[in-house]
């Protein structure tokens, strides 16, 4: 069953075209890469799914919801309950501490379960960052950082696990790690994961690559 | 788990520098709220003062004749017709020359029955016997003399066979007295109405002038008095009936006028603060978009984050105003301690003053206050409005 359905979308910023004509079906649980050269249009894409942007045509449709369709308060509201995501830099807020920082989806929906404490502290011990947990970002290396950005990206178990980069700003070690991590995690809660990459090792460790150029799939 | 204002506060906040800056902004806003509740406060506060002690130094109303000296019995029956006049004083005032010590000062001086002049006044005049005066502090200060010296009033002799000599007669000062208004704390001179008429060669029913005290306090029913006495007064000519605030009539219309022309101008320093806490929006907006736009993509709504920005700005105008009524409360106490906010008399007509607010001019001044936070709110709204999550993530990638 198709979760996400991306159709005929066209997108562009001023007179730069950034998709032309996209269409893209992707299954629920399906764990795939897009990768494309910079500025080939695999980022807008990436946001469009996530609802963080618009496309100008086309339909764009997640869990049969048609984004274009939602209020901005909906849309927010899907992007809380639905998305995950994993930016290329960790973004984690400084004048918080880390756990703070994970809690930030579930503070925005008034989420206060302990079942939601315990899947936190779990996802902690499996990514092994439980000791900066009370650490503010700034006290804690690059890697932990990106960890516990996913952990915030999983803490209210997303269908839609979507990744910018997530290994850009890692060295070779951890970004094996933080990518198996990555797909064992959104198999455990079957989230889709859509990961967008330039990092050739990193789009062959996967089962469906998509390839975007000049704001087409090409292949 | 909720999202606490105080969260996005840390998050808004966040750093030294942002905290300074904040501070800095809410203090200029208050200083330039405390501006104007001052200037405002001093208007009234002026007028205030000034109605108090003319009221304290005169009676509600004023009698005299366009004739100068008249016969007090002329108009005594109609004063006794009027049930709201309470007591009446008529007094004899003359021009003079005060010497002492070789120093000189032209004063006028008031021949008053001392029992009758403290029923209409509040000056709780003293003389210890006919030959003794009584004169405003400033004169005082200006020969430097207190109770028990003497001082020199000459009058113009009213013999024809010594016409253009002047008639010097010593008197001993038995009490001073404060009027709270400059000129007349300086000029006013109180001396036992008979003596004065005796000096000037007066019969004893001839006055210049009638101070009346009537049964009522408040402005617009002394006002009102005065109407009522004029009308009656029309039927002996001569006679006119005047407020005892009547001579700054002038001075206290401008004072009106000049207090709503500054509250005007004075808004240009609010302009300014406005544009301090403007200043203060862009550069946080700026600094934390990033924090701001993380907060969108995890799904937090615009409506909520221009909520935020709104109670924030609720929160500045309230701490400003808290803090200008702090900032105005101090200045009136500086005011009324420091010397060096004595206002120079001769110019103001009062000595000193204090701040007079009532809770229209809170109300005037907070409102605009709100007004001028409420275009900044729309302004900031708007830009945040249009600005997309991914623009903002990616400027801020970049």
């Amino acid at each position: 069953m198709s979760v996400v359905l991306v159709k005929d979308v066209h997108k562009s910023y001023g007179e730069t075209k950034v998709l032309s004509g996209v269409n893209l079906s992707i299954n629920e649980g399906e764990q795939l890469v897009i990768q494309g050269p910079s500025g080939s249009g695999k980022s807008t894409l990436l946001y469009l799914l996530g609802g963080l942007d618009q496309g100008d045509t086309g339909v764009v449709k997640i869990n049969n919801k048609e984004l274009s369709h939602l209020s901005d308060e909906d849309l927010a509201k899907f992007r809380n309950g639905e998305v995950g995501f994993v930016f290329q830099f960790h973004f984690l807020l400084p004048s918080m501490n880390c756990l703070e920082n994970i809690y930030l989806p579930a503070k925005i929906s008034q989420r206060d379960d302990d079942e939601l404490k315990s899947w936190v502290l779990d996802l902690a011990e499996k990514l092994g960052v439980t000791h900066c947990l009370k650490k503010y970002p700034f006290e804690i290396s690059g890697g932990e950082q990106q960890r516990v950005n996913i952990i915030r990206a999983l803490s209210l178990r997303p269908r839609l696990l979507l990744c910018d980069e997530p290994t850009g700003n890692l060295d070779s070690n951890n970004s094996q790690l933080v990518m198996k991590l990555l797909k064992d995690l959104s198999k455990e809660v079957n989230s889709t994961l859509i990961v967008v990459t330039h990092d050739v090792k990193i789009a062959d460790s996967f089962d469906r690559k998509i390839t975007i150029e000049d704001g087409h799939i090409i292949s | 788990m909720k999202l606490k204002f105080s969260s996005l506060y840390g998050i808004v906040l966040e750093g030294k520098s942002t905290l300074r800056f904040f501070i800095g902004a809410i203090l200029s806003f208050s200083f330039s709220i405390a501006v104007i509740l001052s200037t405002i406060g001093l208007m009234d506060g002026f007028e205030a003062s000034l109605i108090k002690s003319l009221k304290n130094s005169s009676s509600d109303l004023v009698l005299s004749s366009n004739q100068g000296f008249f016969d007090f019995e002329k108009i005594e029956p109609l004063l006794k017709k009027n049930k709201f006049i309470q007591n009446y004083d008529p007094l004899v005032i003359a021009q003079s020359f005060a010497v002492y010590d070789q120093k000189s000062k032209g004063v006028l001086v008031h021949g008053v029955q001392e029992s009758d002049f403290n029923k209409v006044t509040n000056l709780n005049l003293k003389f210890q016997d006919t030959s003794s005066i009584a004169i405003g502090s400033e004169l005082a200060s200006f020969y430097d003399i207190g109770i028990g010296d003497e001082l020199t009033l000459i009058f113009s002799s009213t013999k024809s066979s010594e016409d253009g000599i002047p008639n010097l007669i010593n008197f001993k000062v038995s009490s001073i007295v404060n009027h709270g208004v400059f000129e007349k704390d300086l000029r006013f001179v109180y001396v036992d109405k008979s003596t004065l008429s005796q000096v000037l060669g007066l019969k004893d029913k001839a006055v210049n002038k009638v101070l009346i005290k009537t049964d009522k306090n408040s402005l617009t029913q002394i006002e009102s008095y005065n109407e009522d006495l004029s009308e009656q007064l029309k039927e002996l000519s001569t006679f006119r009936s005047n407020t005892f605030w009547s001579e700054f009539d002038t001075l206290l219309e401008a004072v009106k006028v000049e207090k709503f022309s500054i509250t005007l101008i004075l808004q240009l320093i609010v302009v300014v603060s406005v544009f301090n806490i403007l200043a203060f929006i862009i550069f946080v907006v700026e600094k934390q978009a990033q924090s701001f736009f993380l907060l969108s993509a995890l799904g937090l709504s615009k409506k909520l984050i221009i909520n935020f920005w709104i109670k924030l700005l609720a929160f500045v105008w309230l701490i400003s105003c808290v803090l200008g009524i702090f900032l105005t409360f101090v200045f009136n106490i500086l005011l009324n301690t420091l010397s060096v906010f004595q206002l120079p008399g001769d110019i103001y007509v009062l000595s000193e003053l204090s701040l007079k607010l009532d809770s229209m001019d809170y109300i005037l001044v907070f409102s605009i206050a709100a007004l001028w936070i409420a275009v900044i709110g729309i302004v900031c709204g708007y830009k945040l409005k249009k600005k997309s999550i991914l623009s903002g993530l990616r400027q801020e990638f970049s």
